[in-house]
């Protein structure tokens, strides 16, 4: 069994419309984590959960400092995801890496049409 | 922390509905082609006659720990050349049939190398790699569909073990 072996290189920190701030654990744990499930959400999902938009979303490496942002309006909606592979080299099995981070936001525009903005960090 | 990843195996008769193998093994570490259905069995011990194929494997992943989405599956061949009279051939599904040396149908060619952006999409499910309806996203604990490689031979392939390969897949997580 692996794990993701390389560490969360970013972590992000997500600023609400209402004012509040919320930022990504380094264990990524959901605020309500059970420790004897065997799946839990990670952190992400308080983002989700909170009743407002988020205005500003930040990526912070977490040995230099360096941060990565990008602002929200209303009518946008954040898409934040990493890109994990795990790769069979020479048939044996490799640890899972987070080979990127992605962050923006998607909205439709005054055709319907959905539009997404994506930033990524490779790793 | 975030997701937490392993292989399985499916081998032996298809059995149950929707089908699987009659033996699933987990945690396995190594897909090695060869002329037994298993995953313990040496390789070198049970190799590919040239002018056979390999018993197809019928791995898949399972998907643990923190996460709260896993979807955009890929997979493909993206590194290593096989010798002269040895192809890859591989297919993302949800059928299990009961493995033989004969060529699985559905396959593709998988010998080129392939950029994971363009590899075979790979869908999810809670309930295991065999179930009929996958989706593309994974909100809970749960398997990717099954992952089929088998080699196949012609009689000019040379002996010995092919040089590195390496296969890829790829999901995203938040």
């Amino acid at each position: 069994m692996s794990v993701v072996k390389n560490k969360l290189q970013y972590l992000w920190t997500a600023k609400f419309a209402d004012g509040t701030i919320i930022e990504q654990p380094t264990n990524d744990k959901y605020s309500k984590h059970d420790d004897n499930s065997e799946w839990n959400p990670s952190s992400f999902r308080d983002i989700l959960d909170h009743d407002s938009n988020v205005v500003l979303f930040t990526l912070t490496n977490v040995d230099t400092g360096y941060k990565e942002s990008v602002r929200l309006r209303d009518c946008d909606k954040l898409v934040y995801f990493r890109n994990v592979e795990q790769q069979y080299i020479n048939g044996v099995a490799q640890d899972p890496k987070i080979v990127s981070y992605n962050y923006g936001y998607e909205f439709k525009d005054k055709n319907g049409k959905t539009v997404k903005r994506i930033f990524t960090i490779n790793e | 922390m975030s997701s937490i990843f392993s292989y399985s195996e499916d081998n032996g008769v298809a059995t149950g509905s929707p089908a699987k193998g009659s033996t699933r093994t987990g945690s396995v570490s190594q897909v090695n082609w060869k002329a037994t259905d298993d995953v313990s069995t040496n390789y070198a011990l049970s190799p590919v006659v040239a002018g056979d194929n390999s018993f197809p494997k019928y791995q898949f992943g399972v998907i643990t720990g923190v996460f709260n989405e896993i979807s955009n599956g890929l997979w493909s061949h993206t590194a290593g050349t096989l010798p002269t009279g040895v192809s890859l051939y591989g297919k993302v599904s949800s059928s299990y049939v009961t493995p033989s040396q004969n060529e699985t149908s559905g396959m593709v060619d998988m010998s080129s190398i392939t950029p994971i952006t363009s590899g075979q999409a790979v869908l999810f499910s809670t309930t295991g790699p065999e179930n009929a309806t996958p989706t593309a996203t994974l909100t809970a604990a749960g398997y990717t569909q099954y992952l089929v490689s088998q080699i196949r031979t012609l009689t000019n392939a040379a002996t010995g073990d092919s040089d590195s390969q390496i296969l890829t897949l790829r999901f995203s997580e938040n």
